[in-house]
């Protein structure tokens, strides 16, 4: 899957310093290091720009009343879903979204392409489609489907 | 409202049009949503309607909340997919600022005194966060959003793969091409 080869331990490297490995892996990794002063080297920076990220400085302060405020005026322009029909243009995307994805071999993760379709209908409810165009909400669809291939082939590389 | 009630009551609530529940949640985790829509968009306006945008659909998703995860994972997802979204409609022309805002930088920095022998001082340390940032930008969008909920809000990486929706090998693939990238980002510029 990437260029460091198999035997180098970089793609664990991030668990690893989270503590989040399994006893085994986490053997793996370190009787690895003892022998890999390249693994080692990049142990060591991952850390150290790790750390750098998390003292990232903030972000600029929230102004809480004016959050509420503007929150206030959205919902005001988001009447309820059942009270707005769902426009044509958006029904016809579904429909095509929906196609699209009962003619795709079974999943493995069926659940995440319902989701997607789940997440589709809610925008078209929630009349999200009237502010960004079908193309975008299809795009979405679309990358779902090239994060689902990701999958597969993570699955598959290790 | 008292704070013993969970989140994930609350959401129950807000299913059933208790203004009040929705008030509570607000009041929970507007600084959450901000933050983590600021650290994908880096900018301070775009954030705070991101988050907006959020408790919208929030509001109006609730009933569809079954419990199966956490509410902050499930809330953490919402406000991702609406930043992810927000980037790919901003892509052409924020790509343009970006560059105008690094070049700007970077003839900034050419400007300044050479580095102290000490690594540890002020200024260098500034600098040196400068490319850490300006490395983080050169992310994609999921890279960095799995990167920040990891390190910035500590979610583990099966928490991060229910936001991002997706399996958790991928998340520990996009977690190492981040810090891949970072790697050979500050190779390069140092
Ligand atoms: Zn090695």
């Amino acid at each position: 899957m990437t260029a460091d080869g198999p035997e180098h331990v970089e793609l664990a490297f991030v668990p690893y310093l989270r503590g989040e490995l399994p006893r085994d892996e986490r053997d793996t990794v370190e009787t690895h290091l003892a022998v890999c002063p390249p693994c080692r080297r990049g142990l060591a920076e991952t850390r150290a720009l790790l750390d750098a990220v998390r003292r990232a400085p903030a972000a600029p302060a929230l102004d809480v009343g004016r959050f509420r405020a503007g929150l206030e005026a959205r919902r005001r322009r988001h009447r309820p879903a059942w009270m707005r029909p769902v426009p044509a243009l958006a029904a016809a995307g579904l429909v095509a979204a929906l196609v699209l994805l009962a003619l795709q071999p079974a999943p493995r993760d069926a659940d995440d392409h319902l989701a997607a379709v789940q997440e589709t209908v809610l925008g078209a409810r929630l009349g999200l489609l009237e502010q960004y165009p079908v193309v975008e909400r299809l795009d979405l669809l679309e990358d779902m489907e090239v994060i689902g291939a990701l999958d597969g082939l993570a699955a598959t590389g290790s | 409202m008292s704070q013993e009630i969970s989140d994930e009551a609350l959401c129950r609530r807000v299913a059933e049009g208790d203004e009040q529940a929705f008030d509570e949640l607000v009041t929970r985790y507007q600084g959450r949503a901000y933050r983590i829509a600021w650290g994908i968009l880096r900018e301070a306006e775009d954030a705070r309607d991101v988050a907006q945008d959020a408790f919208v659909r929030l509001y109006e998703a609730a009933g569809r909340f079954r419990g199966e995860a956490r509410f902050s994972t499930w809330f953490y997802r919402i406000v991702v997919n609406l930043c992810l979204e927000h980037r790919r409609r901003g892509r052409w022309w924020r790509a343009l600022v970006v560059r105008d805002v690094a070049e700007r930088d970077g003839a900034r920095l050419d400007r300044l005194p050479a580095p102290a022998p000490d690594p540890l001082d002020g200024a260098s340390q500034a600098q040196l966060m400068t490319r850490v940032w300006a490395a983080v930008e050169g992310l994609s969008s999921r890279q960095r959003a799995a990167l920040l909920l990891s390190v910035q809000e500590e979610l583990s990486t099966s928490e991060i793969a229910a936001v991002l929706d997706c399996a958790e090998a991928t998340v520990r693939v996009h977690l190492h091409r981040a810090v891949m990238a970072l790697r050979r980002s500050m190779a390069e510029t140092g």
